[in-house]
């Protein structure tokens, strides 16, 4: 790379004026607004009843020490991040070790790798409303419907204060696994046949080879995988918003949730900006945590 | 006997290679229902959408469809999805493939502080943009403009540019540009002539998935667009009533919200694991 | 490679060009309607210089519900009639709400003028987001008083257009609570429809033996269950208003949830659903309801005077013809809330006075004789004399049960009226779902509710 800069005198400036747009934008579209979050969320700053006041860090303060409601909240978001993700890794795998396997016909496989990009192309507020009407509702809904042709007693989603986030994590799965599918699937079948081969001849078995060969061999992939999942799943805002609004009680409600409640239907707006911004310092510690990952 | 075992593990070899078509065609049926469903519902007359029991045999109609076709505001919302989204992915693809081949090729001073802020910006929960992006752009007397919308989406479209094209650039030998620029190009000229035509597939997909993401983002657009630039998502979620269940405008509007998205990702399909992980994995 | 770059691109084009061109083409067709419409602008307009601000442009923000589309028909004849262009932007409910809030608060008077919800009216008037709309109702420049005629408000709806004073908004709809209930059913098991609140427990229970003894299949009984301050919260204040029992006391900031009467009236709500409605709907709201009982799946509900449109349209509803309506059952001192939209003005607007004159128009005897066939519901006492909305109307009964309740039936200032209705309604109604689902029984979330809503200063009554 050092090399290249001998070609050339405009080497010197180049990188700086090719970053520059980017540059900017970053500062004023994305470190102004935070800042500008950070402000808010030194105030007590209710919309219904201005003016702002000043009150340094009292509202991080009390969410932390005083409103259970915020710890539930951070807490059900990284759980749920976390199980989703679990899930979906294990689920994806074996759907991509699947696809890529070498007796299924590789039309078959190509042609399924493309249906499962629709769960992308769609917006996911409508995906959303689906599962809420035509799906899981036990009036309208067909799920209730086939299980009834089938013999078993309908899904109650809003009883008690499991089945809501269960809800909530099937529809997950369904709409995201795909992705560490799709990116799994790349990731095995570029894995060298010789390595392969050469397991084979050393007579592992099925189990031996997914442990031994494939996963370490596409290792960092999966690392890459979760970690852009995880994240996503940290931010989910669309599913649970329509889907239960939070409910029944508080049982799926997650940070952006309680943001958002927080801003716009108590006018809390500094207190939201607090939470936004606890928030927001977790997904950059979180961020920081995986960059060497992420950087291969 | 030796004739028999090779029959059965022939005859148990089909056996497994079906078996293993059938789990991944029910993976794919299972995944597709809700979206099979919103297709079927579309073909619904109103009355029919919503049913109890719902209803599995129809006659399909494509009424829904000549209505909304029809509805200026529905074509607005078209417009403005179009316009607003292919506006931040152009922005985006500019300043990205130029960042993006920067990252790549120099070290420099910044460099890690900025592409870190990139993936921060990626990453970052969308609430907490929402409420400064509402006051900045009312500061600036930009709110309701395309303008805002196409800087407030750049925010989403550009990192994915970013990383994305570093891959690319990567992969690209150095010794093609190096050619270039020994024969007496500037830098700018090799990047014109010589490197972007060489990654345009990877510009390509890229600024798809941009444009996608774009297209269907819902919680920025619903805050910050007005009556000149609602966008699609918008509309469609605002298609369901107040005391009723429109089902069969709401399916048919997402239905035709899907078609660009699908037809892009028919022609970049080859690259789109590449930019789901940011450039991390090669598809 | 570059080949399927260009074969993209020209998909692309193709997509965008097919997309683009409906909408070209209705370019066209709009301008011819609006021609049309300038005909249609006849009736009585009093004696007001309509053109007066001819050429400005009035930004407005309404709910996207049925009055809103109604309304929505007659933007055209507004604009032909004053030479002004008008904004209309259709939103649904939370976010409208949100939005206006944001955008007034901001003082950067983007939208001129808004629909205010009755229960949402402090949130907008208390901080002086609303212009003092007196002011121009007495302005013979702006208004021909005599034609405008404002004493034809019945006095309780009038009367919750005021805040502190001032007159922040003026009605156009006057919505309440009806008991819907369907007339096939009750005849059938000879019901006649409840008045007291043991009354609708007992005939709630008599149709749910009959649905088990299989003689009908509708569910008695269903009411909202979505948690929210504009959801099942305002159903659970309204029931408990009905019962004369106010949740919270905002002026002595006290809670009477964990008291009898609180408690009895979260007991009464969560068990009539726990009992009688169908299962699994916790997040059942509006849509929902009118849906289910549009398909004839529920005997009987509480639910509001406007959407009588749906539940009439053969078309859509299985029951058109078989809906009974009547006032809901209260005890001797309760009252409905009464639930209105109003036109108010955004006190940061630059054209106020224009926007006052859209909402005279709006709000004027013709307009709303003209449009009230359309929604049933209008705020003025003489359009439900007027023969063309008694015609339109499902039945005598129907527009009986509207009067009863317009000049009994409803509290012009009830206590849930505050600017904290939305934060503590939404608290409540959390634990009320809490219930529902089986996760605490009525104490506990009584207590929980108290716990939350004393850290917002409110303290439990005993």
């Amino acid at each position: 790379m050092a090399t290249t800069s001998a070609y050339n005198r405009d080497d010197r400036t180049f990188p700086y004026i090719a970053i520059m747009p980017v540059a900017l934008i970053v500062l004023l579209l994305g470190a102004v607004p935070a800042g500008y979050t950070f402000l808010l969320s030194l105030q007590r700053y209710e919309l219904i009843n201005p003016p702002a006041v000043y009150i340094g860090m009292k509202n991080f303060v009390t969410l932390l020490t005083d409103d259970p409601r915020f710890v539930h909240a951070l807490v059900f978001t990284l759980c749920f991040a976390l199980v989703a993700t679990s899930l979906e890794l294990v689920i994806g795998f074996f759907i991509a070790h699947l696809l890529a396997d070498r007796e299924v016909s590789h039309f078959f496989s190509s042609m399924i790798r493309t249906l499962l990009l629709v769960p992308f192309v769609v917006a996911p507020v409508v995906a959303s409303y689906t599962f809420k009407t035509l799906i899981y509702d036990q009036t309208f809904g067909y799920l209730n419907n086939v299980l009834k042709l089938v013999g078993i007693p309908g899904v109650d989603l809003f009883h008690g204060s499991i089945a809501a986030p269960i809800g909530i994590l099937v529809m997950e799965l369904i709409l995201r696994t795909p992705f560490i599918v799709i990116i799994l699937y790349a990731a095995i079948s570029s894995i060298e046949v010789s390595i392969f081969d050469a397991s084979k001849i050393d007579g592992v078995n099925w189990a031996q080879n997914i442990g031994r060969v494939i996963i370490p061999v596409i290792r960092p992939i999966i690392v890459i995988g979760c970690i852009l999942r995880f994240m996503d799943a940290l931010k989910m805002f669309d599913e649970i918003y329509v889907v239960t609004a939070g409910g029944p009680g508080y049982v799926t409600e997650n940070l952006s949730i309680f943001a958002t409640t927080q801003a716009f239907t108590y006018f809390h707006m500094g207190y939201a900006a607090a939470a936004a911004f606890l928030f927001l310092l977790v997904v950059v510690f979180l961020v920081a945590l995986f960059m060497r990952r992420i950087r291969l | 006997m030796k004739k028999i075992r090779g029959v059965h593990r022939g005859a148990a070899r089909r056996v497994r290679i079906a078996l293993k078509h059938c789990v991944l065609g029910a993976v794919a049926v299972f995944g597709l229902i809700p979206f099979f469903l919103i297709a079927t519902t579309s073909l619904k007359l109103p009355s029919e959408s919503v049913m109890t029991p719902p209803k599995w045999l129809f006659t399909p109609t494509m009424s829904n469809y000549r209505i909304l076709l029809s509805t200026p505001e529905f074509l607005h919302a078209i417009m403005n999805s179009l316009i607003i989204a292919g506006g931040a992915t152009l922005v985006s693809t500019v300043t990205g493939v130029l960042a993006g081949y920067a990252f790549s090729r120099f070290k420099f001073r910044g460099s890690g502080v900025v592409s870190y802020a990139i993936l921060i910006l990626r990453m970052v929960p969308p609430i907490t943009f929402v409420i400064p992006y509402f006051l900045l752009w009312r500061t600036l007397r930009l709110s309701d403009t395309y303008v805002a919308m196409i800087l407030m989406y750049t925010t989403l479209g550009m990192p994915l540019l970013v990383w994305m094209m570093r891959s690319f650039f990567v992969d690209l030998p150095i010794e093609m540009e190096e050619a270039a620029l020994v024969d007496g190009c500037s830098r700018w000229q090799a990047l014109r002539l010589i490197i972007i035509p060489a990654v345009s597939p990877g510009i390509f997909a890229a600024s798809t998935l941009a444009f996608i993401a774009v297209w269907n983002e819902f919680m920025f657009a619903l805050y910050n667009t007005g009556r000149v630039t609602r966008t699609l998502p918008v509309e469609i979620y605002n298609s369901l009533g107040y005391y009723q269940l429109d089902w069969a405008k709401l399916s048919t509007s997402a239905v035709i919200a899907i078609i660009p998205a699908i037809l892009f990702i028919a022609f970049t399909q080859k690259n789109i694991v590449r930019g789901l992980t940011m450039g991390a994995v090669k598809g | 490679m570059n080949r399927t770059i260009r074969r993209g691109i020209v998909v692309f084009l193709a997509v965008v060009a097919v997309c683009a061109m409906p909408a070209l083409l209705f370019a066209g067709g709009s301008q011819e309607q609006k021609a049309g419409a300038a005909s249609g602008a006849n009736g009585n307009w009093g004696n007001v210089n309509w053109q007066q601000f001819k050429g400005k442009t009035l930004n407005v923000l309404i709910t996207s519900m049925p009055v809103a589309e109604v309304y929505k028909k007659q933007i055209a004849a507004f604009e032909a009639l004053t030479g002004m262009k008008v904004n209309f932007e259709l939103l649904n409910d939370t976010d409208r709400r949100k939005k206006q809030i944001v955008d007034f608060s901001s003082h950067m008077g983007e939208y001129d003028l808004g629909n205010i919800g009755f229960a949402n009216r402090e949130e907008f008037a208390q901080p002086g987001y609303l212009a003092d709309l007196a002011a121009y109702v007495n302005n013979p420049k702006l208004t021909d008083a005599a034609w405008y005629n404002i004493g034809d408000y019945p006095k309780d709806i009038i009367a919750a257009g005021y805040s502190n004073g001032k007159l922040v908004y003026i009605p156009f709809t006057a919505e309440f609570f009806l008991l819907w209930y369907r007339t096939d059913i009750f005849k059938q098991l000879n019901l006649s429809p409840p008045k007291t609140f043991d009354d609708l427990r007992a005939t709630a229970a008599k149709l749910d033996a009959a649905r088990k003894a299989g003689q009908i299949s509708a569910y008695a009984w269903v009411d909202r269950e979505l948690p929210g301050s504009s959801e099942a919260g305002w159903n659970l204040f309204c029931t408990a208003n009905r019962m004369n029992v106010d949740f919270l006391n905002y002026k002595a900031m006290t809670s009477n949830v964990a008291t009898p009467q609180g408690k009895s009236v979260l007991t009464f709500y969560t068990s009539m659903i726990k009992d009688y409605a169908p299962p699994g709907t916790g997040n059942w709201s509006w849509g929902e309801i009118a849906q289910a009982f549009k398909s004839g799946q529920i005997a009987m509900t509480v639910g509001g005077n406007a959407s009588y449109t749906y539940l009439e349209d053969p078309a859509q509803s299985k029951v058109a013809g078989k809906v009974g309506y009547a006032p809901p059952p209260m005890t001797a001192e309760g009252r409905d809330p009464l639930w209105e939209w109003g036109w108010g003005v955004n006190a940061d607007s630059k054209n106020k006075d224009a926007a006052w004159l859209f909402v005279e128009w709006a709000t004027s005897p013709t307009l709303m004789n003209q449009i009230a066939p359309e929604y049933g519901v209008p705020a003025r006492k003489s359009v439900y004399a007027a023969p063309g909305f008694i015609k339109a109307m499902p039945g005598q009964q129907f527009i009986d049960a509207e009067l009863f309740m317009l000049n009994q039936g409803v509290n012009p200032d009830p206590g849930l009226i505050n600017a904290k209705y939305g934060e503590t309604a939404d608290i409540i109604s959390k634990e009320m779902s809490n219930i529902i689902a089986g996760i605490k029984n009525v104490d506990q979330a009584a207590s929980d509710a108290d716990a939350a809503l004393s850290k917002l200063g409110y303290t439990p009554a005993h």
